[in-house]
């Protein structure tokens, strides 16, 4: 390619971070807020604040993390804020409970792939290992953080802590496993041949 | 003109509504503060009067709360049973031991009552602010943080995303029920199964939105950097200013109440 300037146009692409990072953003957390919302109202769990018995935005999330990065990660936090906050409103402890949980857990899978080098295609058996070891690692650490959180605001007492992380892993795990599972066996190939696929962490 | 909004909002011209978004979300923050730190029913009560009374006061009608009434009593019940089963606040009664080392007092069923109370200060704080604040309002507040522009862009976008998405997803849902799929019959895997097989063409046509969209942004000349002028410029005025600084006041008086002082109105009783 000619390095003469033709126009400005060639010069937006400069950095790491370009438009469609912060377009996939926009468009994953529109996506999964919807999703989340249709989740609390139809599989809601009564006396969980907020919660869903499957939690179906984390299918999509997850895997638009390992195909988009921290961008994904980061619309699943603006989408279950937005979507939690519509039903609970939009509180420091909604913020900080399930969107701020909703985008470490993402985030540790998508950290476990890149380290390991796995493939989001799940073709090989040490990927499928992989994914299904890092998604209920992550489902953990995430349920720990929540219910953390959920303790420290006194919506549950400390008691309760280890059965809403109990809970928390099995229910997150099976939405994950049901619904992020079929997406990237049969789509991953076709994103990583688009310019939206990132094949680091954030670029 | 109707005015659509995600957020709760309810046109009208009241101080409340008057004052710059980034005073309204410096008031937001410092409400769930407040009922993070207090712990009293009583402040907790006191803090939920005085919300209400804004409401009055912003012309915003109580039934834009209606819509949480049924989760408010998911999660009444939620943190009382919880609070009953899986804590040990001692009090003069133990009202029952369960078998697994917690107990329940009549100090039990207090503190789970104030964290109700808790809850819901926080819940009709941010209803009130959100319902004085339009959904552009909320954008400009982001940018009056200095956060780059790109930030409420993405927020804007996601707004924009989630009206487009739901069409998407009840025409795929009736393509697929044009071809035969029934939603309703089956086993609840196989269930779920058609709903995942739903999941796989929305998030096609997500990832192909993400690259038309790119394309449309580029093509108008969208940076992530560099100066950019409004159509809308929000006026940070004196009023806003005094208002600003006395909620931080608020705010560094509880904390010197509470922790400092020690004040026994501001903590749980018996604490």
């Amino acid at each position: 390619m000619s390095e003469e300037k033709v126009s400005e146009v060639e010069y937006v692409y400069e950095g790491k971070i370009r438009p469609i990072h912060i377009v996939m953003t926009g468009i994953t957390a529109g996506v999964c807020a919807v999703l989340a919302m249709f989740a609390i109202i139809l599989v809601p769990i009564p006396g969980i604040p907020g919660g869903s018995g499957l939690w179906i935005p984390a299918g999509f999330y997850f895997a638009f993390t390992l195909w988009f990065g921290v961008w994904g990660a980061l619309g699943g936090h603006i989408a279950t804020t937005i979507a939690m906050g519509y039903f609970l409103g939009y509180t420091l402890q909604v913020w900080l409970d399930g969107g701020l949980g909703d985008f470490i857990a993402p985030m540790v899978t998508l950290l476990i792939f890149r380290a390991l080098k796995a493939d989001p295609e799940l073709k090989t058996r040490r990927d499928m290992a992989i994914w299904a070891i890092s998604v209920p690692l992550s489902s953990l650490i995430c349920g720990m953080w929540v219910h953390t959180v959920n303790a420290y605001f006194g919506i549950i007492p400390w008691g309760y802590w280890w059965v809403g992380v109990v809970s928390y892993l099995i229910g997150d795990s099976i939405a994950i496993f049901l619904i992020a599972t079929p997406l990237l066996k049969l789509l991953s190939k076709y994103v990583k041949a688009t310019p939206a696929y990132v094949r680091g962490i954030i670029s | 003109m109707h005015t659509r909004s995600f957020f709760l909002y309810v046109p009208s011209d009241s101080p409340l509504h008057r004052m710059h978004p980034l005073v309204k979300f410096l008031i937001l923050i410092v409400i769930n503060v407040f009922a993070l730190t207090v712990d009293s029913p009583i402040m907790l009560t006191m803090a939920i009067i005085l919300t209400l009374i804004g409401f009055k006061v912003a012309r915003i009608p109580l039934k834009k709360m209606s819509r949480f009434l049924i989760l408010i009593f998911l999660v009444m019940q939620g943190i009382t049973v919880s609070y009953l089963l899986a804590s040990r606040i001692p009090g003069r009664t133990v009202l029952y031991e369960t078998p697994w080392g917690t107990y329940a007092t009549e100090m039990t069923i207090l503190y789970a009552f104030t964290m109700v109370l808790r809850f819901f200060t926080m819940l009709i704080g941010s209803t009130l602010i959100l319902a004085s604040t339009n959904d552009r309002d909320i954008v400009y507040a982001l940018r009056s943080l200095r956060l780059p522009y790109a930030a409420s862009f993405t927020v804007t976008l996601a707004f924009r995303t989630m009206s487009i998405f739901l069409d998407d997803y009840f025409k795929v849902r009736d393509a697929m029920v044009l071809r035969g799929t029934d939603f309703s019959k089956g086993s609840i895997i196989e269930r779920v199964k058609k709903y995942v097989y739903l999941g796989v063409p929305l998030a096609l046509i997500a990832v192909r939105r993400i690259i038309e969209v790119t394309q449309a942004v580029e093509i108008k000349g969208f940076k992530l950097g560099g100066k950019r002028t409004y159509y809308h410029e929000l006026e940070f005025r004196r009023v806003d200013l005094v208002i600003s600084i006395l909620t931080l006041l608020v705010l560094i008086l509880i904390f010197f109440f509470k922790y400092y002082l020690q004040c026994p109105l501001l903590s749980f009783p018996g604490i």
